[in-house]
């Protein structure tokens, strides 16, 4: 019993902290809002959740819980490598440009004046 | 490495004279040389190409050996990326400086020593004649010295995939020797930084609706090429960034 004053506890700073931090967009607290509500709810009444989940056909509702949470995870680990590669072409960029202003300045107008 | 250095001394540039008896039809031509830790053979690449041509570039993919002292006081233009990134982003750097510089063709050679600096020349010929776009070279149309068998398997299944996934049908699509107009050149915008490129390249082409000839060239490989190019292993790597890449278009 105590563990679900914990957990909604939990929850509560997470919420408090999240919409708090500053550049966030409407949509993403939203989001946030709803997930930790969500949990709030099934840590207060952890039979709602099963009884979605045998309404969904999965036996309990730890189960549903678990399912979801790797659907989450894996779309964020697919979000994060979309920005990682994003940031990969731009990292590139910069090399790029580094290195062709650098030739421009200095060696390429001697190596042509050596000829 | 210590026995491959004791057999092959570096040659610095102050060891031999500096000739560069350029001929001036080859002036609007730029050729990109993309290097990373190619201190062995650079030197010599660089000293065939510049018999023909007045713009060499060399793209220093962050080497740490080296390779770019083995340049100095060469009449070679040195691009030095202060990180390595890949061939596919040296490729690009040396074409976006070639564009800038107001190439009207831009040969890509590989610096490992397995190109000849004539093949190039027959190439832009047939280009300057201005019936293709592109012009690549084909190993198997022409001459693979001392290709290893593994290699050849290797290098088919890789053709195979490449012929499906671009819709370009070549008998080699993995030759770092082409010669590109510069029209073919603007349409290139590689995302790919490592040795994906080399099917990326073909999908822009095709995307490009460019015009592609192949010509036969003569690959020499070496132990050293062959040390450097790819093993088998690194290939499935190269899929798997080619999948991914092809997914998040």
């Amino acid at each position: 019993m105590t563990f679900k004053y914990i957990l909604f506890f939990i929850l509560c700073l997470f919420l408090i902290y999240v919409l708090l931090l500053p550049k966030q967009t409407m949509l993403r607290k939203l989001f946030i809002l709803i997930f930790v509500a969500t949990m709030v709810v099934f840590s207060i009444n952890p039979d709602l959740s099963t009884a979605i989940a045998n309404y969904l056909g999965i036996g309990r509702g730890a189960d549903l819980l678990f399912y979801l949470s790797h659907l989450v995870l894996f779309f964020i680990a697919f979000m994060y490598y979309l920005k990682f590669k994003d940031m990969e072409i731009r990292f590139a960029q910069l090399v790029r440009h580094i290195a062709i202003s650098e030739t421009t300045k200095n060696n390429y107008s001697e190596s042509e004046k050596a000829k | 490495m210590s026995k491959i250095s004791a057999e092959l001394p570096l040659k610095k540039a102050n060891q031999v004279k500096l000739t560069c008896p350029y001929r001036s039809e080859n002036d609007d031509v730029f050729v990109i040389v993309p290097a990373f830790n190619e201190e062995r053979v650079i030197f010599d690449v660089v000293e065939g190409l510049s018999e023909f041509f007045r713009h060499v570039v060399v793209v220093d993919d962050g080497s740490t050996d080296a390779t770019v002292e083995c340049l100095d006081n060469r009449a070679v233009t040195l691009l030095k990326h202060s990180v390595n990134l890949g061939q596919g982003a040296a490729l690009q750097t040396g074409i976006t400086f070639a564009l800038q510089q107001g190439a009207q063709y831009v040969v890509t050679f590989d610096a490992d020593g397995q190109h000849l600096a004539k093949d190039a020349i027959s190439m832009l010929q047939e280009l300057k004649k201005g019936e293709c776009d592109v012009v690549v070279g084909s190993r198997f149309l022409g001459k693979a010295v001392n290709m290893p068998i593994s290699r050849r398997w290797l290098l088919k299944l890789a053709i195979l995939f490449s012929n499906i996934t671009s819709g370009i049908r070549l008998t080699d699509t993995h030759n770092g020797l082409r010669a590109l107009s510069r029209k073919a050149a603007q349409a290139l915008n590689f995302t790919q930084n490592g040795m994906a490129h080399a099917s990326e390249i073909l999908e822009q082409f095709s995307q490009a609706r460019l015009v592609l000839k192949e010509m036969p060239v003569t690959i020499q490989y070496t132990e050293y090429s062959l040390n450097k190019g790819q093993s088998a292993g690194n290939t499935i790597n190269i899929l798997i960034d080619l999948v991914v890449g092809r997914l998040l278009k």
